[in-house]
């Protein structure tokens, strides 16, 4: 009767940690898990805030081959802030550098509706006016929910 | 035995419990940010512009607002024969929207330049351009 009664309580003791540990690994699971599908979420709704366009005529884009500068006007067309430090330029598939950028009409945040101006240098790319090139255009938004999101767009523009 | 085995039968059926009510609640979420997203891939502005021309500095632009969103001059730009873009708002203040189907005659004063060939507009995502007749 004694060893049915410990055998007992080590059967209950027994269940009783398992269970615990079941459900630990249940629950730790679980917030791995919903903690990856919140970053995707945060993730797609900061891309989906984050859009930006040409502003430029684009059959009338100015291009300087002695001084290698592309002027390029992009507008934030979307909900959150862009950085305007975070901006990469392709110019016919070759990666270039934004020599220079401003926000036009004296702001200084890239708000929703405002123009930057960009000056472009295609580094090793010879091109001429009336020449008809691709420009991709990839911008970064400030952070929203301690996400950045990302836009790129891709125009065929007729330099001048 | 039968109640040590019920007892961590209760335990892990809470927990599983517990875990599909945060599911749910997460797919709910998912399901309300899906949603928005889809609204804000949809709604961009069209217009187009229908002709433009020059006296004496002074242009003269009629645009229709051909979409079904509010298109605020605040955040439409201009730019004549491939130049800076300038805000419509800057240039033009008897009205500060054009509305969905309406067709609105500007007036644009003092940007300086002169015999223009091109105009284009650019706002939110849509454009157009026309040449001055």
């Amino acid at each position: 009767m004694a060893d049915g009664g410990a055998s007992e309580l080590i059967m209950l003791i027994t269940g009783l940690l398992t269970a615990g540990i079941v459900a630990s690994l249940l629950i730790s699971s679980w917030g791995g898990l919903a903690n990856s599908v919140d970053f995707a979420q945060t993730e797609i709704e900061a891309d989906a805030k984050t859009k930006a366009t040409l502003t430029n005529d684009p059959m009338l884009v100015n291009w300087n081959q002695t001084s290698c500068n592309l002027t390029l006007f992009v507008q934030n067309i979307g909900e959150i802030k862009l950085n305007i430090d975070s901006i990469a330029v392709i110019v016919n598939g070759s990666a270039s550098t934004v020599n220079q950028s401003q926000i036009l009409g004296n702001q200084s945040l890239w708000i929703s509706g405002e123009v930057a101006e960009l000056n472009v240098c295609p580094s090793g790319v010879s091109m001429v006016s009336g020449q008809e090139i691709f420009v991709t255009i990839i911008v970064q938004s400030e952070f929203f929910k301690g996400i950045a999101g990302q836009y790129s767009f891709t125009e065929v523009i007729r330099l001048v | 035995m039968g109640g040590s085995v019920s007892i961590a039968a209760l335990i892990v059926g809470t927990t599983l419990l517990g875990i599909f009510a945060l599911a749910s609640l997460s797919l709910n979420e998912s399901a309300r940010t899906a949603s928005n997203v889809v609204e804000e891939i949809t709604s961009e502005p069209e217009f187009r512009l229908l002709n433009a021309s020059e006296v004496s500095g002074l242009i003269h632009l009629n645009i229709t607002n051909t979409g079904d969103e509010i298109i605020s001059f605040d955040q439409a730009w201009f730019s004549m024969d491939g130049a800076t873009p300038l805000r419509i708002s800057d240039y033009h203040n008897s009205t500060s929207v054009l509305f969905p189907g309406e067709t609105n005659h500007l007036q644009i004063n003092g940007t300086g330049v002169s015999a223009p060939s091109r105009i284009f507009i650019a706002c939110m995502g849509a454009q157009s351009g026309v040449a001055f007749s």
